[in-house]
């Protein structure tokens, strides 16, 4: 219940491969999800609307998925890690392979 | 198709990388096709080939997702045929600057009413972050092994000296802001552009959120911009003034109308002016065939309709007279 | 008595009324109730380089092919006369600017130096002098009747009398064209009077102004009326279409129901059109016929996605172009195979590669626009032989399109676009349009339902139902899908449609044999080549007896394999010819390889001029009676 931990926290980003580690977006540092600190700033319903509204998705890091309506942020928010932010890793850029 | 209710967001899934801009431009689609009620059956989205292309198939109205560089021919014959239907281009910056530039700037001349959408990114995405028209020179994005050698087009600029008559520019991540710069360039009659600055988190390092956070601002805040061109008089100076104001992209990027022009006619009014009947019968619903499958055109019809080319043979020797 | 079939050509340099003086010439001989054909050949140049009108008039049927030599030669200049003298018959005529008798070949500028030097070498070993007035002394001596006449002269009385601007003399000088030609021909003044009405509607002044010129010229060549008087005509129609190729795609369209034709300005394609454009709304007895869209775009590119655009609308779309605008189109054909889309292309060929030879045919894009764009999916390419048949194909080629959902390419070529005919009109309730529309089934529309080869297909804008479509592959719903299973099924529906188009459509749409079916030999071809292949194997039979069929193939894909094998062995033919404007005459190596026919002989042209009965006949002659296998024509400046 009082799980002040990294992810739950509105400053965590989290990896979009291994989400259960990220960046602290107050630190910039590394983190973990289970990490915790005295920044702790649990991510609200209102954080992510407000993301969601301004810059049109959140990301659920259970899913793997970015969301883009408000219903799919309430359904995933009762039970799912949700984030304004996510770490694409530098590799992505390197080893994805070009489409189209 | 009733649009009370539908939901405009597709069941297909949304795979571009999380946090892209292109996320942003999505959600500020749907909510302006909602605002504005549109039928999706009467309602299209044409797209090229990149990132951005893949648009249409997020949304539940007609989509058509053609070429590289090609959406903007495919859109002016769907509008030209049928004048009726609201048509939105979608093309990313390579797409409608680099490869269909050329196309980009004959809508212009034509003043043809649709939206063209530029998801302004700085980089070809879906082939793996290339310089795009649109990222300055010198500039070095995460992908490119050396700093770019060509410079940059001002996309603003480039409509404004086409001839679109509704510009503007808008940010992936001012979500309300786009909307309704979306609303206003459907509802504008004639050729409107959006130039939508779209960070791509995967190659653009540069062009960044924190980027563009700190610096876009919006024009309608300040109480003296009016973009708006209501007498032929006032073109040239407005256009001038939007010019210079689309150069502006160091500390302080705009966003917000550059310029609109009401006073310049679109395509379908000179077709409509050529054709008459045009556009209330238009290629798309006017009649071809007989209920008996033959041509609208019978012999008696042809006859008459080209009288010029046919000639009544009138030979001397059986004493027939002209007809 | 007089001539039943003769041929004329009238030259002059480009821009100097040429075109006038054959337009008002066919309509004058056609209200007289003559067949013409008309070939018109020129430089791509706007001014100043030699043109020429190669015209075949005939008393008792509509003239198919071209021949040389020419009854008469009527030049505008000394570079006419210069070019083509060798091509009169003996006993024909030659009428010529006399005020240019002391002209020499080396003084005309506007010729190419190449043949500037043939000439030269070759009046030097008949020992003739490289002047005008030498020429005209051996064609005397040949029999020829040479008239020289001043048109100096004639045009300064004009221009006191009327105060003509001289910047409009083109104008009369083709009027001192057609008045010869039709006083030599034995046309009546009221003939020509009607020719000049018709071409100049409207402008009653220079109606008047040439038949002033007329007056003259009867007056002025007297002595000469009727030389080459034409028997009156036994041809049986109280009326005739007289129109180029161009002419005649643009009209079926019309009939067929095109409403949204693109087009990028190409020579031999733009005339249809500027055709189109002035034909694009009828308003009769209260009825809207149209609106037809024409837009000029940016480039092909657009033009081809133009129209693609405006077929998923609904229109009955096409566009029209030659080989360099095909060449930037075939992207987009790929998206149409892709996505069913029905839009037809109409392929007037020039000669090639690149801009080659502009202004002049070439059937020398079979292969290319056959085995056009990548990936595989159902096209269909079809020909036609001549204008009437390219009436008839132009509306097939938009049944096929849509009935079967896919592009058709329609194959001309530049002989065909611009050469003029008098022709039958065509008989409307025997067309039929198909469009193939299917009623959308009840429930969840799917643009690309598997269920059938052919999905039923709504526009965009139909009420009540939305689509997608993407170059993409796609699952039913026109979304992306990589799914193996969902590929083999979509390309493959996407390829087998092709079947159904071989199974469906007549066998006569697809080919066609003239000739009582038997015989020696068999001649195969394509397009243009038709109307001088059947007077060439009349020909062959009038001179030795051997008979031969002509197989006209008209849908070049999917090549009509089981029935041309059907014809072969029907008849078993010892020899098969191919014959072919180009150098492969590649319509063997597609028999070969779509049908497994080995054609053993081709005959070739590839000079840009049209192969002339004569050279085909000879040509024919010498593959018949010999082992040769490939041989060369190339007659005609
Ligand atoms: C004719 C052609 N050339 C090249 C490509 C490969 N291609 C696919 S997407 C793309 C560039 C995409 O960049 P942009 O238009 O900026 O779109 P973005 O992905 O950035 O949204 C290219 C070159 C293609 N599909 N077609
Ligand atoms: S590559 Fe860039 S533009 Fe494409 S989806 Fe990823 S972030 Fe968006
Ligand atoms: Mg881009
Ligand atoms: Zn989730």
């Amino acid at each position: 219940m009082i799980d002040e931990k990294c992810r739950n926290c509105a400053n965590y980003s989290p990896h979009i491969h291994f989400p259960q580690v990220g960046r602290c977006l107050v630190f910039d540092t590394g983190v973990s999800e289970s990490d915790s600190c005295s920044k702790f700033r649990r991510i609200s319903i209102d954080d992510l609307l407000s993301t969601l509204g301004r810059e049109g998705s959140v990301y659920c890091a259970t899913c793997g998925t970015s969301l883009i309506s408000e219903e799919d942020l309430k359904t995933h928010s009762r039970s799912h890690c949700l984030t304004t932010r996510v770490v694409i890793d530098e590799a992505i850029a390197e080893e994805s392979k070009a489409a189209d | 198709m009733e649009s009370k209710g539908v939901s405009y967001k597709s069941s297909v899934w949304v795979d571009w990388c999380p946090g892209c801009g292109n996320f942003g431009i999505l959600t500020a689609v749907l909510k302006a096709f909602a605002e504005l009620k549109l039928d999706p059956s009467e309602t299209v989205i044409v797209s090229g080939i990149g990132c951005s292309g893949k648009l249409p198939h997020f949304v539940n109205v007609n989509g058509v997702h053609t070429l590289h560089g090609r959406a903007i021919p495919f859109a002016m014959g769907i509008k030209l045929a049928n004048p009726e239907l609201t048509v939105v281009v979608h093309g990313g910056d390579g797409d409608l600057l680099g490869i269909g530039a050329g196309h980009f700037v004959a809508l212009g001349r034509r003043n043809l009413d649709i939206v063209v959408a530029l998801h302004n990114n700085g980089v070809y995405g879906l082939t793996k972050g290339q310089a795009s028209p649109t990222l300055p020179l010198d500039t070095k994005t995460k992908a490119l092994p050396k700093p770019n050698i060509q410079q940059a087009i001002n996309p603003i600029a480039l409509a404004i000296a086409s001839g679109y008559t509704f510009v503007a520019r808008g940010y992936a991540f001012e979500g309300e802001h786009l909307k309704n710069i979306i609303i206003e360039a459907i509802k504008h009659k004639g050729a409107a552009f959006i130039d939508i600055l779209q960070p791509c988190v995967t190659f653009n390092d540069i062009f960044t959120s924190e980027y563009y956070g700190k610096r876009v601002y919006r024009l309608e805040k300040d109480q003296s911009w009016d973009p708006v061109v209501r007498d032929p008089g006032e073109r040239v100076p407005k256009m001038l003034k939007a010019i210079e104001r689309s150069m502006e992209w160091s500390e302080r990027i705009p966003i917000g109308v550059f310029y609109v022009d009401n006073t310049i006619s679109t395509f379908e009014e000179r077709l409509s002016s050529r054709l008459k009947v045009y556009p209330e019968i238009n290629p798309a619903n006017s009649s071809i065939m007989t209920e008996e499958s033959k041509s609208v055109i019978d012999n008696a019809k042809f006859k008459k309709i080209f009288g010029d080319l046919i000639v009544s043979v009138s030979k001397r020797t059986q004493g027939r007279s002209p007809q | 008595m007089g001539f039943s079939e003769l041929s004329i050509i009238l030259g002059g340099p480009q821009g100097s009324g040429l075109e006038t003086s054959m337009l008002a010439l066919s309509r004058a001989l056609a209200y007289r109730g003559y067949g013409i054909l008309a070939d018109r050949e020129y430089y791509s140049n706007i001014v100043g380089r030699h043109s020429y009108i190669h015209m075949s008039v005939s008393s008792k049927r509509i003239p198919r092919s071209l021949t040389y030599p020419v009854k008469l030669l009527i030049s505008m200049d000394a570079e006419t006369v210069f070019t083509h003298f060798r091509d009169v018959e003996d006993g024909g005529i030659l009428v010529y600017d006399k005020d240019t008798r002391i002209k020499k070949i080396a003084e005309i500028p506007s010729m190419e130096d190449s043949l500037k030097s043939r000439l030269i070498r070759d009046l030097k070993t008949l020992g003739i002098g490289e002047d005008l007035e030498s020429i005209t002394e051996m064609l005397r001596s040949r029999g020829i009747v040479t008239i020289g006449t001043s048109f100096q002269v004639i045009l300064k009385d004009l221009m006191k009398i009327y105060g003509i601007d001289p910047r409009s003399l083109s104008r009369y000088v083709s009027g001192i064209v057609t008045s010869s030609a039709s006083l030599l021909l034995g046309l009546d003044r009221e003939a020509l009077r009607y020719g000049f009405e018709s071409v100049f509607s409207g402008r009653p002044k220079l109606v008047e102004q040439n038949m002033f010129i007329a007056d003259v010229v009867w007056r002025e060549l007297r002595s000469y009326e009727g030389l080459l008087k034409l028997e009156d005509s036994e041809i049986d129609f109280d009326e005739l279409l007289v129109a180029t190729g161009n002419d005649v795609v643009a009209i079926a369209k019309i009939v067929s129901g095109l409403r949204y034709q693109s087009y990028y300005p190409i020579t031999p394609a733009a005339d249809e059109s500027f055709f189109l454009e002035k034909y694009e709304v009828s308003e009769l007895d209260g009825s809207v016929i149209g609106p037809v869209v024409v837009v000029q775009t940016e480039d092909e590119i657009a033009a081809i996605n133009s129209a693609i655009g405006a077929a998923l609308a609904g229109a009955r779309s096409a566009t029209a172009t030659s080989g360099p605008g095909f060449d930037l189109m075939v992207e987009g054909l790929s998206w149409a195979g892709m996505n069913e889309v029905p839009v037809v292309i109409t392929y007037y060929q020039r000669g090639g590669p690149s801009t080659g030879l502009p202004t002049r045919g070439s059937q020398s894009d079979l292969l290319s626009s056959v085995f056009a764009a990548h990936g595989e999916f159902a096209k269909v390419v079809i020909s036609s032989g001549d204008h009437l048949d390219a009436f008839y194909d132009t509306i097939l080629a938009f049944n096929i399109a849509e009935k079967y959902q896919l592009p058709v390419i329609h194959l001309l070529d530049k002989f065909l676009a611009n050469s003029t005919s008098t022709i039958p009109l065509p008989d409307l309730d025997n067309v039929k349009i198909e469009r193939g529309l299917k009623p959308v089934p009840p429930g969840e529309y799917k643009r690309f339902n598997l269920e059938t080869l052919v999905s039923p297909r709504a526009p965009l804008g139909t009420p009540g139902i939305i689509m997608w479509y993407t170059g993409d592959e796609h699952d039913e719903h026109g979304h992306i899908s990589e799914d193996p299973d969902s590929r083999v099924r979509m390309y493959s529906k996407r390829i087998e449609k092709l079947k159904l188009v071989d199974e469906e459509i007549p066998g006569d749409l697809k080919l066609r044999v003239h000739g009582d079916g038997g015989g020696d030999f068999c001649l195969i071809g394509w397009g243009s080549v038709k109307g001088a292949a059947l007077d060439a194997l009349g020909e062959i039979v009038r001179r030795s007896n051997l008979r031969g069929v002509y197989i006209d193939v008209k849908m070049l894909w999917p090549f009509p394999r089981r029935e041309l094998a059907e014809v072969i062995r029907r008849s078993g033919f010892e020899k098969i010819i191919a014959v072919e404007h180009s150098y492969g005459v590649n319509i063997a190596d597609l028999a070969a390889m779509a049908a497994g026919i080995r054609i053993g002989k081709r005959i070739a042209k590839f000079t840009g001029r049209p192969i002339t009965l004569g050279e085909l006949t000879q040509a024919l002659e010498k593959v018949l009676t010999s082992d040769i296998e490939y041989v060369v024509i190339s007659y005609g400046e």
